[in-house]
């Protein structure tokens, strides 16, 4: 009996002393130590060799990462100096992976100083996902636009992104018109949403451009 | 018991080192060291730091094949060809027994890490790369990491087959490095029984990236005071807790 | 004065997926006399190792108490001054040896100083002084089980359990075996072995205990039992003994003729022989041959023959 009582009073102990100093880790740890510790990873084709057929969940697992990593610099010091290598092995090894685009579409533009970054990573989604998701052509438009003050180009990736069957087909088609418009191409603008009212089969989508080629008619 | 656990420690050590695969792993893993470390100056960044740490990560996994080797192939294959009962029916608890196995195969572990260390360092040297305090920190944590491992594959070796260890061996140690993601998990629940559950989680489960300060040693980072002492202190609490759980469930194993 | 002693011992294993429940040892009591040599007998999965495993600490019973030189078997204790043989060698290959047996004499706590000397003793007890150096691995079977032996006389224990210690061996090393159980037995070495073969129990054991099925069927002398399975005695004569057959058979004997030149005369159990012979003396008729008739061991254990 007696011995069981040692028993449980070590093991009471020791259960405690994992306790106190696992807290004391995790308090010192410094969590940019492990995402930042695959950033050296080579950002070449390379890498993919060795990883035996399962890049897809590295990258998955890199995303997490990234996730992780950027919540914490978001709370505290800004700075995401890993990020676009992050983003840039994720796309290499997982290029069908849409949530990295649209990271780099929608956040990054405002935490890098250099637009051809989230530029790069957005075409390589137009191209690597075969097309498949407008808003990557969207994020696109709106990234020429705003850091770029390219009208035009964006005029041209908002027509893109509406010749995609999306629920913002309409839409889409609406504002690469007004980019033609503000590029000073008016007319290339209504060309573009009467050959998009001409081939929609949808009503409503028709109903929508109709109203807007309307527009542009009158004025 | 203090003798007969010393007596099985030493004949212990004395096996593993008269094992010739244990020499065949060594090569392998001097041999790894070696290749990594230079593929490490292929590096578009500091060379000698992306060094250090190749090598450190390759010490690692081969302090992991090292680690379950004789954690498993010693002690689960003594119980299964019973040439425990050479020991266990002499006045020798089992007590001992476990802790002299450990001890035994703890010493072998350090012997062939100085072995694998000195690679290492001597390689790192020879390649022009520097040096540092935190390096050694570094390879005495990856150190106590393996003390974890070699716990782990006793206890699991105390009531399973060689194979089920070592598989087991192997789970604990991913499990031990993707542990921290329980910890953020459990931050992020709104639940409270479920964030209780993963917090539990977290604690019952090995954080063998407490061992890891590889990140530091590339970017020459300060690591907190005291950090070093509580994660070698962690080390060797979560070891002790293993083998007590490996003794409790050996004692009353039917050999 | 018992060495050991077992009281309703029960061990029950799980065995397969679902853990069915196979008794091994069932209620089994004996006592082993100290000082004696005691032969343990079974047919296959009888429980004779069980049991012995049990005494030895190597598995737990589900019920039922073991006590070793009056200690209980739960302390580790209770193994001081116990040999073990078990039935096939377990030794550790990396060895020599002279290392195995120093390292098993280290775990007896033997005298530092006097470890040297032991094993000497021990490899010249059983004939392998001149394999000290060779590996274990190295060596023959029963040379191996020699070595077991050796192990088993480490430090002059005081009780010896084996099981199956002559398992495997040519007939000099069982002969062998044979002179140094019953040398052992005269210097006060309590032995407990158990075997498959009746021609050990009846040459060596003083007592013998009988499980069948993991039940106990006979716990006593060897020459009580033998005792029970007495037939008779055969005198075999060469002429005829007419002239005193009606007498011999008034007696309570019997006569059979079983060739031309051959009578053979039985007096059962519970009559002189001294009265017949005497009778066959007066009538100038002397036997060519008198034999005891008894039970085999193997009628007696296993068939009844010898069940309290």
């Amino acid at each position: 009996m007696i011995h069981k009582i040692y028993w449980g009073i070590a093991v009471i102990l020791i259960a405690g002393g994992i306790y106190c100093s696992q807290t004391y880790l995790s308090k010192n740890t410094d969590p940019g130590w492990k995402t930042e510790s695959f950033s050296y990873l080579p950002d070449n084709e390379r890498i993919k060799d060795v990883l035996l057929g399962y890049e897809t969940t590295v990258s998955h697992y890199l995303w997490i990462r990234s996730v992780i990593y950027f919540g914490e610099h978001y709370k505290g010091d800004k700075r995401y100096l890993w990020i676009v290598n992050m983003l840039d092995i994720i796309t290499k090894l997982n290029p069908l992976f849409y949530p990295a685009y649209e990271f780099a579409g929608v956040l990054l533009p405002d935490i890098t100083t250099n637009p051809d970054i989230p530029r790069i990573l957005l075409e390589r989604g137009l191209t690597k996902l075969n097309n498949r998701q407008w808003n990557i052509a969207f994020y696109t438009g709106m990234l020429y636009y705003q850091k770029y003050s390219d009208t035009y180009t964006a005029a041209k990736y908002f027509e893109m992104a509406s010749r995609f069957n999306s629920p913002h087909k309409a839409k889409y088609a609406t504002l690469a018109a007004a980019f033609y418009k503000k590029s000073g191409l008016e007319k290339d603008g209504l060309n573009f949403l009467l050959f998009m009212y001409e081939t929609s089969d949808n009503p409503e989508v028709k109903r929508h451009l109709k109203e807007k080629i309307e527009h542009y008619v009158k004025k | 018991m203090i003798k007969s656990t010393s007596y099985i420690a030493q004949n212990t050590f004395k096996e593993t080192i008269r094992n010739k695969i244990l020499y065949n792993i060594l090569l392998v893993a001097g041999i790894a060291l070696v290749l990594s470390i230079s593929f490490g100056d292929l590096s578009v960044f500091s060379r000698g730091q992306v060094m250090a740490d190749f090598g450190l990560a390759t010490m690692s996994l081969t302090g992991l094949l090292l680690a379950v080797f004789i954690g498993v192939g010693m002690l689960g294959v003594e119980i299964t060809t019973k040439t425990i009962y050479g020991v266990i029916t002499k006045p020798v608890t089992r007590t001992s027994f476990i802790l002299g196995k450990f001890f035994g195969l703890i010493a072998t572990l350090m012997l062939n890490f100085i072995l694998i260390a000195a690679v290492f360092f001597i390689t790192i040297r020879v390649m022009g790369a520097g040096q540092s305090f935190t390096m050694f920190n570094a390879v005495l944590l990856l150190l106590i990491e393996m003390i974890v491992i070699v716990a782990a594959a006793i206890f699991f070796s105390s009531f399973t087959t060689p194979t089920l260890s070592a598989i087991f061996t192997l789970g604990f140690y991913i499990a031990g490095h993707l542990n921290d993601l329980v910890n953020i998990g459990a931050e992020q629940q709104n639940n409270p029984v479920w964030r209780s559950i993963l917090k539990g989680l977290f604690y019952i489960l090995p954080n063998l990236e407490n061992f890891n300060i590889r990140t530091a040693v590339v970017y020459s980072l300060p690591v907190p005071s005291g950090f070093i002492a509580m994660a070698v202190l962690y080390g060797f609490l979560y070891a002790s807790m293993l083998l007590l759980l490996s003794i409790a469930l050996f004692s009353r194993k039917d050999l | 004065m018992y060495s050991i002693e077992i009281k309703n011992l029960t061990k029950i294993y799980r065995k397969g997926f679902w853990g069915i429940k196979v008794p091994a040892v069932v209620d089994v009591s004996f006592n082993v006399h100290s000082g004696y040599v005691t032969g343990f007998v079974g047919p296959n999965g009888a429980g004779k190792t069980t049991t012995i495993k049990t005494i030895m600490g190597l598995v737990y019973p589900q019920r039922g108490e073991v006590r070793v030189h009056e200690c209980s078997i739960a302390d580790y204790r209770a193994r001081n001054g116990v040999a073990y043989l078990s039935e096939q060698p377990y030794f550790y290959g990396h060895l020599t040896t002279r290392e195995s047996l120093a390292f098993a004499s280290h775990l007896l706590n033997l005298d530092k100083k006097r470890i040297n000397d032991e094993v000497d003793r021990v490899l010249d007890l059983v004939e392998l002084s001149h394999k000290s150096k060779s590996k274990v691995k190295e060596m023959s079977k029963g040379m191996q089980q020699r070595l077991n032996m050796a192990q088993a006389l480490l430090g002059k224990p005081k009780l010896m359990i084996l099981d199956e210690p002559m398992s495997g061996m040519d007939p000099p090393g069982r002969r062998l075996f044979r002179t140094l159980f019953k040398d052992l037995a005269k210097s006060g070495i309590t032995i407990f072995f158990s075997t498959h073969v009746l021609e050990d129990i009846e040459s060596v054991c003083d007592r013998v205990v009988v499980l069948s099925k993991g039940k106990k069927t006979y716990d006593g002398a060897v020459n009580e039992l033998l005792e029970k399975g007495f037939k008779g005695t055969e005198i075999e004569l060469e002429q005829d003994p007419q002239v005193l057959t009606e007498l011999i058979l008034n007696a309570g004997c019997t006569v059979d003729q079983h060739s031309e030149r051959s009578w053979i005369i039985t007096v059962p159990p519970g009559i002189e022989n001294a009265i017949i012979l005497e009778m066959l003396n007066n009538n100038k008729l002397y036997p060519a041959r008198i034999e005891r008739r008894k039970s085999s061991m193997e009628e007696l254990l296993y068939s009844g023959g010898g069940a309290q």
